[in-house]
């Protein structure tokens, strides 16, 4: 019972500070964390795990990768392409 | 004087030995031009993404070199008279950049793939 008394009085102020009642955790960069892998047009592997199977570039509100990170993915992806190292379009 | 990367695509029909005659003809343009050779590698016949002329794979070959940005023009105009090379890419990298292992490709060819 005091329990439940505790978490009612702390929904309380949440809702007094305009606090979100729920904890929505942002994720992070998976790109931007310290030990992250390069970004480069020379690692197929990384970049076909931002690809759709169809050889298309993920957006990055699917694969939550920062813009900077996305802008250097994008080069990358483009580059691997004019090499014939990955695919334009996968039928 | 700046960092380049190379790589080039050279027919399907052509022996490693030729290709790897071709790496030579790229190193020694380099330094007669007073540039230096970083790295030389040799990625493999690997199959292609997509046709580039008729041809289904290639033989890539990569390298960094050091050299002044006119080489690197001239060095470039002769690749595309070269017509065993179907295609070639070049990128300026920084020095920071530079990383003296091997890279991803050959650690993949080592694999047995």
């Amino acid at each position: 019972m005091e329990n439940n008394t505790i978490m009612i009085e702390l929904q309380k102020q949440d809702l007094k500070t305009d606090k979100r009642p729920y904890n929505f955790k942002k994720r992070s960069c998976p790109l931007s964390i310290t030990g992250a892998p390069k970004v480069d047009y020379k690692n197929i592997k990384l970049l076909k795990k931002f690809m759709s199977e169809k050889g298309k570039i993920l957006p990055s509100r699917i694969t939550s990768v920062s813009t900077k990170k996305q802008r250097e993915l994008s080069k990358a992806i483009k580059r691997a392409r004019f090499l014939a190292l990955l695919p334009y379009v996968n039928k | 004087m700046s960092l380049y990367e190379l790589v080039f695509i050279a027919r399907q029909e052509i022996s490693p030995v030729r290709a790897k005659e071709l790496a030579k003809k790229v190193i020694d343009f380099i330094t007669t031009k007073g540039g230096k050779i970083k790295k030389e590698e040799y990625w493999g016949f690997k199959s292609l993404a997509y046709q580039i002329k008729k041809n289904r794979k290639g033989h890539y070959v990569f390298f960094i070199l050091d050299a002044s940005g006119v080489a690197i023009h001239e060095l470039g105009s002769q690749i595309k008279l070269t017509q065993d090379i179907i295609r070639h890419l070049f990128i300026k990298i920084k020095e920071k950049d530079f990383d003296k292992k091997p890279t991803k490709m050959i650690e993949e060819n080592e694999d047995g793939k």
